[in-house]
């Protein structure tokens, strides 16, 4: 009998450090811990799924074009400190935060390995891989060829997609981490980082033109209007700086987390904060043009334009849009039930929805894609693409 | 006539197992209500998260200081259980004398060895249980404090979501100082120890330390008990060791920290209460007061020894 309580505890003990070796299986050893990442173009929507898989999906039908790689068998929790990869075995992307890209025939991803892969946007073949150091969270933006990206080992690259080599003669370093894609305009690169800090960079050299000084983390890509640099931070206020100076034109208080990128429509600037709210400011001053409007869920992303309106994702499964001009909410997806619920879905929006030609599209944490028609005014769902 | 087989229930116990029953209800009541993954994100990763964030703004950004204070806080929390397990597990030994002999004496009877042994345990104020209590507390603190650890470092931007959706608004400083520097020496604190070898072999040395320490100053006279105590005690270190080679290096500094004031614990009680008194197999049986040193073990609880000297 007294020995009971011995064998007892000590049986408890190895149950409960299974459970714990489970419940914290590491990080390197589970699938993959990014978000799906949509794209819309006229013919095809492409994405990166939270698993690491792209999908060409196509726009009308919903029909899968194509996908990479073909094969996925990756274990996941505690099993996966023991696996080791096939090297010769096509692998799904590590984490991917940033939206892909189309641009020279390519559909361009960036993963958190610190890779940019470019496969055929219509075999979903792959063209070629390109690796710098640190990880690549942000994502990438192309312009003229150019794909501009940081990492979070500090720096900030410019690559040129026809030839895979790097424009500037050295990556530019930053204070602290670089998690969002760069804003590019005509002569300069605008990027935030997690180091609070703001810069310009010129686009042909990579040299600094000017940096700001925020008192928060910048993890949300900038955005351009009118002479002006935009931008959101964890310290709960929206930045408007001058593009050509880097002065401080106004910081606006939100009231919580900025971690998407603001939108620029007519004169003002929209962002959506983690707190479930969305703002309208004036480009000009800050000042709000209505009263924050509440999407009832936290919104990582920011908004998408749609027909003079936003459309804005929240963690719940939710698409909601918000007149622009008057601030007038209504939920696009789902239809039925209570607002914030997502009516029990088991998935979660975290990235922007891609808007084309009255297609919302948008990509679920657990890989399903939405594509909702909305021209009529009334959403309407076109397809729902289910990777499994 | 009375029957005497009938079972005498007594009210105590009547009223004992109705409240178990009725907060255990309670507590189920609530879980579902609620949902455990609220009470366990306001009860335990919120309280935590921003716990550590808050040492790191106030003891010059440093998370390795902020954990080491964090450890510190939750060790004098759980003290009074941690002096508790210490001490019940010196008079489950300082009785195991008398329980071998219980067991000789009523080899045949089984109910009535059980009886004996739940009065032995009673009259020197020992519960077997009590030992593992502190340590089971440690498992949702682990979990928890595995999964601040990440969220508040958090190096990527699903762990920064989490941390936006974890940290009091109110306190609009704690946002300044995101991210937190999670560089020490070789270490990024989020992450395994790279080395791959350092913080294993000191999480799973200081581990071995201290419950040989234990071993020491309580020595089961059963010789059963002693081996299993002996395997326990190589094989908890080897397996943390382990762990902290896939682990995030800010818990295994935790389970360091965590260690050596155990050390330090142990050390403080066996210095001020001596070692535990153990009798010899052999020695005469049933000797329900065997205490040498009634100021050292104490056998039973007041009210009980005043219940026993009425009698």
């Amino acid at each position: 009998m007294t020995r009971v309580p011995v064998r007892g505890t000590l049986l408890i003990l190895l149950l409960v450090l299974a459970t714990l070796a489970a419940g914290c299986a590491p990080r390197g050893g589970v699938a993959n811990a990014g978000w799906t990442v949509v794209t819309a173009t006229e013919d095809a929507v492409y994405s990166v799924l939270a698993t690491g898989t792209i999908v060409a999906v196509d726009a009308v039908s919903g029909q899968e074009l194509w996908r990479y790689p073909i094969a996925v068998e990756r274990p996941g929790g505690i099993g996966a400190i023991f696996s080791r990869p096939d090297p010769d075995v096509p692998v799904p992307l590590q984490a991917t935060y940033g939206e892909p890209v189309v641009a020279e025939g390519l559909l361009l991803a960036a993963s958190l390995d610190g890779k940019v892969h470019a496969l055929d946007r219509t075999t979903g073949e792959q063209a070629w891989d390109y690796e710098v150091e640190g990880g690549i969270v942000g994502g990438l933006t192309v312009e003229d060829g150019i794909a501009y990206f940081g990492t979070n080992e500090n720096t900030v690259y410019a690559l040129d997609i026809a030839t895979q080599t790097l424009v500037w003669t050295q990556p530019f370093r930053t204070e602290g981490w670089v998690w969002s894609a760069p804003a590019v305009d005509a002569e300069r690169v605008y990027i935030g980082t997690m180091g609070q800090r703001v810069y310009a960079l010129d686009r042909d050299t990579g040299e600094e033109v000017w940096s700001f000084q925020a008192s928060g983390a910048l993890p949300g890509a900038p955005a351009l209007t009118d002479g002006a640099v935009v931008i959101g931070s964890v310290d709960q206020h929206v930045y408007a700086l001058d593009a050509a100076t880097g002065d401080l034109r106004w910081a606006q208080p939100v009231g919580h987390w900025v971690m998407g990128q603001p939108l620029v429509l007519d004169e003002h600037v929209y962002v959506a904060s983690l707190d479930g709210r969305v703002h309208a400011l004036s480009v000009a001053d800050g000042a709000p043009r209505w009263d924050a409007v509440s999407v009832e869920r936290t919104v990582r992303a920011g908004p998408e334009a749609l027909d003079g309106a936003l459309v804005v994702a929240n963690q719940a499964g939710e698409l909601w849009r918000v007149d622009a001009a008057t601030g007038e909410r209504a939920r696009l997806f789902p239809d039925v039930g209570e607002p914030g619920t997502g009516l029990g879905q088991e998935w979660t929006m975290l990235s922007s929805p891609s808007v084309t030609d009255g297609l919302v599209v948008s990509g679920t944490t657990s890989g399903i894609i939405l594509a909702l028609e909305t021209e009529a005014g009334l959403a309407v769902e076109r397809w729902i693409y289910n990777p499994s | 006539m009375e029957n005497t087989n009938r079972p005498r229930v007594s009210p105590q116990q009547v009223r004992k197992s109705l409240l178990t029953w009725g907060i255990g209800a309670a507590v189920l009541v609530i879980v579902f209500t609620v949902g455990f993954d609220n009470i366990w994100r306001e009860g335990v990763i919120r309280p935590m998260l921003n716990t550590l964030l808050f040492l790191y703004a106030n003891l010059g950004h440093s998370f390795v200081v902020a954990i080491a204070v964090f450890t510190i806080l939750l060790r004098l929390l759980t003290l009074p259980l941690s002096i508790k397990q210490v001490r019940s597990q010196r008079k489950v030994n300082a009785v195991q004398p008398q329980m071998q002999a219980l067991q000789k004496k009523y080899a045949g009877n089984k109910e009535k060895l059980v009886q004996e042994q739940q009065r032995l345990y009673a009259e020197a104020g020992a519960s077997p249980l009590t030992g593992c209590l502190p340590t089971l507390i440690q498992f949702p603190i682990w979990i928890g404090l595995y999964q601040s650890i990440t969220s508040v470092l958090a190096d990527t931007p699903i762990e920064l979501l989490n941390l936006g959706q974890n940290i009091y608004t109110g306190v609009a400083s704690l946002a300044e100082i995101i991210p937190l520097q999670s560089r020490f020496l070789w270490l990024n604190l989020a992450l395994p120890d790279p080395s791959p070898f350092v913080l294993p072999v000191l999480v799973g040395g200081t581990m071995y330390l201290q419950q040989k320490l234990s071993m020491q100053s309580n020595a089961s006279a059963d010789p059963q008990q002693a081996s299993m105590s002996n395997t326990m005690n190589l094989m908890m270190p080897l397996m943390f060791g382990y762990f902290t080679t896939q682990f995030a290096s800010g818990l295994a500094l935790y389970f360091v920290v965590f260690n050596i004031i155990g050390i330090a614990l142990q050390w403080g009680i066996e210095r001020y209460e001596g070692p535990a008194t153990v009798s010899h197999v052999g020695e005469p049986a049933l000797q329900t007061s065997p205490a040498t040193n009634k100021d050292r073990v104490s056998y039973g609880t007041k009210r009980q020894r005043r219940k026993k000297k009425k009698r």
